[in-house]
């Protein structure tokens, strides 16, 4: 039995993108819709900024032996800073469109960032060929394009396995790769239909798609979650959904979702296995339903606890021991927006973990 | 009559059809029945005359259903806190920017107008498509007729074959949009001014004569059909009869016009221009139709820019097409001497919200939003009107749907203000209190 | 009538007309639109600066945090007109033009209009006394109406006509030759109520009922552009629907069957489909039963309160969706049923700020129910339990690793629990409702009249007013003090003077048709136009109403895919249409079929003028006139043939295309 309990909420300027929590225990930092990289100190939630994108940021990333931090974001760069002097030393233009995600390999010598323009390619709003390589993978410490891979764009979702040999990545109509990066070869490639709606309510496009993607404690395992379909893009109204495939075995199979009794609606947009493995979380936005993080068993599949805390939450994440869950995300941006101290919408939850048996 | 298609089968030119009307028309007379009513009507209605073709503008309106967020497209405030993750960038207008989503538009911007201060105040859909379509608030129980059915009145001639006010839409879900779309369109001008809607699943059907009868026959019984049903009409003066007659009324034209809405038939070039999208087939139609006639042309597509939820992974789609869309369409009118008399409106019912709420959406915002215009009565490259730094309200000359629907009419050669004169109505007038339009944009 | 009555009826008919009780209600409408185009965006349903909301009367009344709003019959006292000032200390609205002076007068006005009102006692409802029959109170209150608009009501309609308009109304076609002539060879003055009890007790006003019904609740059944997807049904609804209309099933009773879908006879089996067609998705049973049972669109309550109607909140909408999410499809032997849990089903809902809230089980009139919350989901909560299986699973981690997906549970009966949220939502949108009531009571009335007392029928909220409230109000309440009995409240509306009405006006201008006062042009349905054509054509239906030879569904899916929706606001047809009775093989066979056709009966006579004297009468059940006969003659001259397009002309023209 875990039980998850809300302990303290920080406010930051502008919605948190994405999450990385610094080995020293005492801070994490923040890439934000600001475009701004924060390092929030957990003793008073206080947010300096020590760098910024020309876009909203996308991707944070803690590379502890360089003492660097490593930041993406929707200008389509990679900016390394300097994690005490709060300097840029070194930028990379990685794309010509955003970086949506971007996923450090476990060993932190490579970074994967993934992007693509979603164009019209068919009569039905198609996705059209990608013009860029859509998935591309450098090195943290020289700055150099070590791979490419193709893809459908827009990508919206990377990660690395576990012991960093594979490299999975989703996209907007449910297709995912997965590539042997010793060999650069793709070893895996199946769409799932049930994170992508094609809108016959409002008008004709695609939306949703595949927001978190992670491998499980197997190499083959590889959990996706985002928002089941829906008919009206305008809604935001599909189930919060989580799907699991295991792909070595020849055919990708889906192995178990989310169960029905479990869920309710709302876009899921991170997915993050607590460091025993024995659970996993799911966050996101409530739309309907009873919460907007939950904990799912690893082994059955079941809801094991939840919480309803009043954000959309872009990433979940652990200490490294595990006794924390950090929820970062935001709340709607302030009507007012031209007043002289517009309300903060960036929300970082801390949340206490109590394992029982 | 401009298309060669339709003039084939009007002008039938049988010595068989001559005669027989002839003969009909003698019987008529001669059982003394033209006297008691109006026969002359009988042989009058548009299927056999031909009045001269009153004007030769036209109108392509880009319908942006759903309200096109501002930002994203013409009034960008790049690196500030509602402008979202799009930068701007400059145009052939010095000092003038939109959003990056947009380069081809930014490269003909000395070609059209932008409006960026419209400041309106209805926020729900239907109240909003109702008063950027008709130009005004309803006034129960009267129904205003919309833009494209006054058009159709003003610029349309009535034998024309093409119809005078198409609607193209593939989408048949749409919430508020699809209910607008069952309402009606034509308000007190009558179902005749009301539209013909084709796209996607929306085909002409039932447009070829059976073989088992004749020209004539089709025609004549058309006439008989017509005379027996207006007798009822008017002995009731009822207004769903008088709108039943009207669709038959089109029969004729629809017929001899449909292989006009034909996308196959378009050249695969343009077609390739245009990109490969409903939105962006249906425009090259609209111009397609235009050149062939047509004097207003409405193209829809659902409701696709009402994006409270996914704003800016909606818009990183759909503007790149607009701007495509408009930019061809910019450059083809030019190219091919139709700038003069086809002006093309590209707007919606309001703009988005400045803030983003927390579905990563923009939320309806009629309180300083965007249009564009090009063409016929146009002044090229004027750029009117102001928001402030964030986007959240005008600063310099607001205009709202009375100022816009005057600006249209005066670009068109219509006047704004003529009284609508109809029988048992209140005194309406095109646009009300002689509200003024925005000059800065009239060549 | 008796004496008495005629009393009754001209006391009713002449007491005091009290125009100004309604006045203020009327000044209210028009002070709402400029609310709505002014103010609302700021003190309305999705905000309320300053706690001020003016979407109604009562929250005006009620004001905001600096007090009420107005003072009803005072202009310098209230509040929403001095902040309207320019020379106000903040003008209202605080951006944009001011309010016109047109505008502030619209508001002066209704707010001294208010002083009147609250000083009358409010004797307006009091004028249709309980106890009249509900013939008389429409006649009453109908003439009442004209007399004080000063409307001349048309004639009385012809029985020519009437028969036509009688036998479309109640049983979805034009009656045979036969039929007619019967009719109006009669000589009985009681002959119209004869009719009327004959067709009301026939098998074919009970499928024309049950027809009406299954698309005003599930939608038709093929899929045409611009309508939702076509929710799925079997024979054994259409089977209830047919059987619940034939044995005048109470509408209360009708609808519990819908509702709670727990059929305790074969009879009633196929009412599960209501809900079962939705495939478990409690949104789209909400957002269907609203409109359909209760006359209301909620829809737009999803994500904030109505932005423009006070009186439907987001709860609502939410509360709706909760009657109904522990409800599951589940297979049966008997048929498709609809089980229900007993725990669970507790739900949140935010708005656009992201603020969660918990869904009651709240009805729209703001009525709440609260229910037991039982600890453990054990078999004591049922009444019908779950199978075993279903309790072993619940207490045994699930396996998901072999889970597939959910198929719907077969099930040996479906499961009732002891404490039903089903069972309490037909309590309140029932028992307790008025509105329920209200909404069939006004579908009827616009499916006889061609318009409902609120019009467009599915919108009965404070926008849309009813032309004749105490009315509605009146007859709505009399449904329910009768058992809410179908047949009888039919018999009463077409018994009255109104439905009697011809639809020619009887002075030169036509009056509006929210008035009543003159014979509606009801277009046809496609179903009904379908079999009148057949008839037209020279055929007869069977006992059942089917046609021998004819595949009915396929043509009417024709003509469905043309035709604008039941019930709709205004009568839009579309050029698809002419197009279609112009140029479709399919419907081009229907008239000319040989044998015992009307076409070939015709070619026997000996002149054309007897044809088209035959023809007219067929079709239109009336002669010919002079200047008909004249033109027809001419246009068939002397080629015989042309006869069949005399006919086509007369099944596409509008005497035929409506009910008149």
């Amino acid at each position: 039995m875990i039980t998850l309990t809300k302990d303290q909420e920080f406010k930051l300027p502008s919605t948190i993108h994405d999450l990385a929590v610094d080995p020293d225990g005492a801070s994490l930092w923040a890439a934000c819709l600001d475009g701004g990289i924060y390092r929030v100190n957990l003793a008073d939630g206080k947010a300096e900024p020590i760098g910024h994108h020309q876009r909203y940021a996308s991707g944070v990333h803690v590379l502890e032996k360089q003492d660097a931090i490593l930041s993406a974001g929707y200008d389509g760069r990679l900016l390394w800073h300097d994690r005490s002097e709060a300097k840029v030393f070194r930028e990379v233009k990685a794309h010509d469109f955003w970086s949506w995600q971007s996923a450090l390999s476990p060993d932190q010598t490579l970074i994967a960032t993934v992007t693509g323009q979603y164009q019209c390619g068919g009569y039905k709003y198609e996705p059209a060929p990608e013009r860029e390589p859509s998935v591309k993978v450098f090195d943290t410490k020289t700055g150099d394009l070590i791979q490419h891979f193709p893809h459908v764009p827009p990508v919206e979702s990377v990660a690395f396995s576990r012991d960093g040999r594979f490299l999975a990545a989703g996209n907007l109509m449910g297709e995912v790769r997965v590539w042997n990066l010793s060999t650069g070869d793709m070893t895996a490639q199946w769409t799932t239909p049930s994170f992508t709606g094609w809108g016959i309510i409002k008008g004709h496009y695609y939306t949703g798609g595949i927001f978190s993607l992670t491998f499980g404690p197997q190499n083959d395992d590889l959990y996706l979650a985002g928002m089941g379909s829906t008919r009206d893009p305008a809604a935001g109204n599909g189930k919060q959904l989580w799907e699991h495939f295991s792909w070595k075995a020849g055919e990708p199979d889906k192995v178990s979702s989310a169960s029905n009794d479990d869920i309710g609606s709302g876009l899921m947009e991170s997915l993050t296995f607590h460091p025993s493995d024995a659970w996993f979380v799911m966050a996101g936005r409530l739309e309907s339903g009873q919460w907007n993080a939950a904990a799912f068993d690893t082994s059955t599949g079941t809801k094991i606890a939840d919480l309803n805390l009043k954000a959309r939450f872009c990433r979940a994440a652990f200490s490294p021991i595990g006794d924390v869950l950090y929820l970062a995300g935001g709340v709607s941006q302030d009507k007012d927006p031209a007043s002289e101290s517009p309300k903060p919408f960036g929300r970082l939850h801390i949340v206490r973990i109590v394992q029982s048996t | 009559m401009s298309s060669p298609n339709a003039s084939k089968s009007s002008d039938c030119g049988s010595p068989d059809h001559d005669q027989h009307r002839r003969r009909f028309l003698q019987g008529l007379a001669s059982t003394g029945a033209i006297s008691t009513m109006s026969w002359s009507g009988l042989f009058s209605v548009p299927a056999f005359a031909k009045i001269a073709k009153r004007q030769h503008k036209h109108c392509i309106l880009l319908w942006l259903c759903g309200g096109p967020s501002q930002f994203e497209t013409w009034d960008p405030k790049p690196g500030t806190s509602t402008g979202g993750p799009f930068g701007s960038i400059p145009t052939t207008i010095p000092g003038v920017h939109v959003s990056e989503l947009m380069p081809k538009c930014a490269s003909v911007l000395d070609k059209m107008a932008v409006i960026r201060s419209m400041k309106t105040n209805q926020s729900e859909h239907f109240q909003g498509i109702s008063l950027l379509t008709r130009g005004d608030n309803p006034r129960p129980p009267f129904t205003r007729p919309t833009l494209g059915s006054v058009l159709a009145q003003q610029l349309g001639q009535l034998d024309s074959a093409i119809p005078n006010f198409v609607l193209l839409d593939p989408c048949p879900e749409g919430n508020e949009f699809k209910s607008f779309k069952a309402g009606n369109w034509a308000g007190w001008l009558g179902a005749e001014y009301a539209p013909v809607r084709v796209g996607g699943e929306f085909k002409l059907q039932d447009v070829d004569r059976l073989p088992g009868i004749s020209e004539v026959d089709h025609e004549e019984r058309e006439a008989l059909r017509s005379f027996l049903s207006r007798r009822f009409e008017n002995e009731r003066q009822s207004a769903a009869a008088s709108s039943h007659n009207a669709v038959y009324e089109r029969v004729k034209g629809l017929m001899s016009c449909a292989p006009l809405f034909d996308l196959e038939r378009l050249p695969q070039a343009d077609r390739e221009r245009y990109g490969p999208g409903t939105f962006g087939q249906h425009a090259l139609l609209a111009r397609s139709l235009v050149e062939e006639g047509a004097p207003f042309v409405m193209v829809a597509n659902g409701m696709p820019w009402d994006t409270h939820v996914f704003n800016h992974e909606i818009y990183q789609m759909v503007v790149p097409d607009l701007d495509n869309i408009v930019y061809q369409l910019v450059t083809d009118l030019e190219e091919r001497g139709m700038a003069d008399n086809t002006l093309v409106v590209v707007m919606g019912e309001f703009g988005r919200t400045p803030w983003v709420n927390v579905k990563r959406g923009r939320d309806h915002y009629p309180n300083a939003w965007s249009m564009a215009m090009a063409g016929c009565g146009i002044q090229p490259g004027a750029v009117v009107g102001a928001t402030d730094a964030l986007g959240v309200e005008v600063t310099d000359s607001p205009y709202n749907e009375k100022n816009l629907f005057a600006t249209i009419y005066r670009a068109l050669g219509i006047d704004p203000y003529a009284e609508f004169d109809i029988p048992d109505l209140p005194t309406f007038h095109r646009v009300e209190e002689r509200t003024e339009p925005i000059t800065e944009v009239l060549a | 009538m008796s004496i008495r009555f005629v009393a009754i009826y001209i006391l009713l008919l002449f007491l005091p007309l009290s125009a100004s009780a309604t006045a203020p209600q009327a000044n209210w409408h028009t002070a709402r639109t400029v609310l709505q185009d002014h103010c609302i965006k700021c003190h309305g349903g999705v905000e309320q600066k300053g706690g001020l909301d003016l979407r109604s009367i009562e929250s005006t009344l009620k004001g905001g945090d600096s007090g009420p709003a107005v003072t009803p019959g005072d202009a310098d006292a209230s509040l929403l007109l001095e902040m309207l000032r320019l020379d106000a200390e903040t003008p209202m609205p605080p951006k944009g033009d001011p309010l016109t002076p047109e505008q502030v007068t619209v508001l002066t006005e209704w707010v001294l209009a208010m002083g009147d009102e609250s000083k009358a006692t409010s004797t307006h409802s009091a004028f249709l006394p309980e106890g009249l029959s509900p013939q008389l109170a429409i006649d009453v209150a109908l003439e009442r109406s004209w007399l004080r608009h000063g409307y001349q009501p048309s004639a009385r309609i012809s029985d020519t006509h009437y028969v036509r308009r009688i036998t479309l109304d109640l049983l979805g076609r034009i009656p045979t030759g036969e039929e007619q002539q019967t009719f109006l060879a009669a000589t009985d003055s009681n002959k119209r109520q004869r009719l009327v009890d004959k067709l009301l007790k026939s098998s074919e006003h009970a499928r024309h009922l049950a027809e009406i019904f299954d698309i005003v609740l599930l939608g038709r059944s093929e899929r045409l552009p611009g309508s939702d997807r076509p929710l799925g049904r079997d024979d054994t609804w259409h089977a209830y629907l047919r059987w619940a209309f034939s044995s005048n099933r109470s509408w209360n009773t009708i609808v519990r069957d819908l509702i709670i879908a727990r059929p305790s006879s074969d009879l009633e089996k196929g009412a599960s489909w209501f809900l079962y067609a939705h495939k478990d998705d409690h949104q789209s049973i909400a957002a269907s039963v609203a409109p359909k049972l209760l006359g209301k669109q909620i829809g737009c309550a999803q994500c904030h309160d109505h932005p423009i109607i006070p009186e439907i909140k987001q709860g609502h909408y939410w509360g709706m969706v909760a009657f109904f999410n522990r409800s599951y499809n589940v297979q049966t032997p008997a048929g498709p049923r609809l089980g229900e849990h007993a725990v669970g089903g507790n739900i949140q809902f935010s708005n656009l700020e992201s603020e969660s809230f918990d869904a009651k089980l709240a009805f729209l009139t703001g009525e709440t129910v609260t229910e037991p919350e039982p600890e453990a989901h054990v078999k004591a909560l049922y009444s019908t339990p779950p199978p075993e299986k279903f309790f072993e699973a619940l207490n045994k981690p699930k396996d998901r690793k072999k889970q597939k997906r959910k198929d719907t549970p077969r099930y040996d009966t479906a499961p009732v629990p002891q404490f039903s949220r089903r069972e309490q939502f037909a309590k309140l949108a029932i028992e307790r409702n008025l509105d329920f009531s209200k909404a069939f009571v006004n579908r009827i009335w616009a499916m006889l009249l061609g318009r409902g007392l609120v019009h467009p029928v599915e919108h009965i909220d404070s926008i849309h007013p009813p032309s004749h409230p105490e009315l509605l109000t009146w007859l709505s309440q009399d449904f329910a003090n009768h058992g809410y009995n179908v047949r009888r409240l039919i018999r009463a509306i077409v018994a009255s003077k109104v439905y009697q009405l011809d639809s020619v006006p009887a002075a030169k201008k036509r009056p509006p048709e929210a008035s009543f006062a003159c014979g509606i042009t009801k277009p046809l349905s496609a179903e009904v136009l379908l079999r009148s054509l057949l008839i037209a054509s020279g055929r007869t239906p069977g006992p059942d109403g089917s046609f021998a030879g004819v595949d009915e569904l396929s043509v009417r899916a024709l003509i469905t895919r043309v035709y604008p929706d039941m019930f709709s606001e205004s009568f839009s047809p579309r050029a698809s249409e002419a197009l279609l009775y112009s140029n479709n093989a399919t419907l081009d066979a229907l008239l000319d079929f040989g044998e015992g056709s009307l076409l070939e009966s015709l070619s026997t006579l000996a002149t054309v003028k007897e044809s088209v004297q035959r023809a007219f009468l067929r079709v239109h059940g009336r002669e010919t006139a002079a200047e008909e006969l004249a033109a027809c003659i001419s246009f068939v001259g002397d080629q015989p043939d042309r006869f069949k397009h005399v006919l086509w002309s007369l099944v596409t023209s509008s005497e035929f295309r409506f009910n008149h």
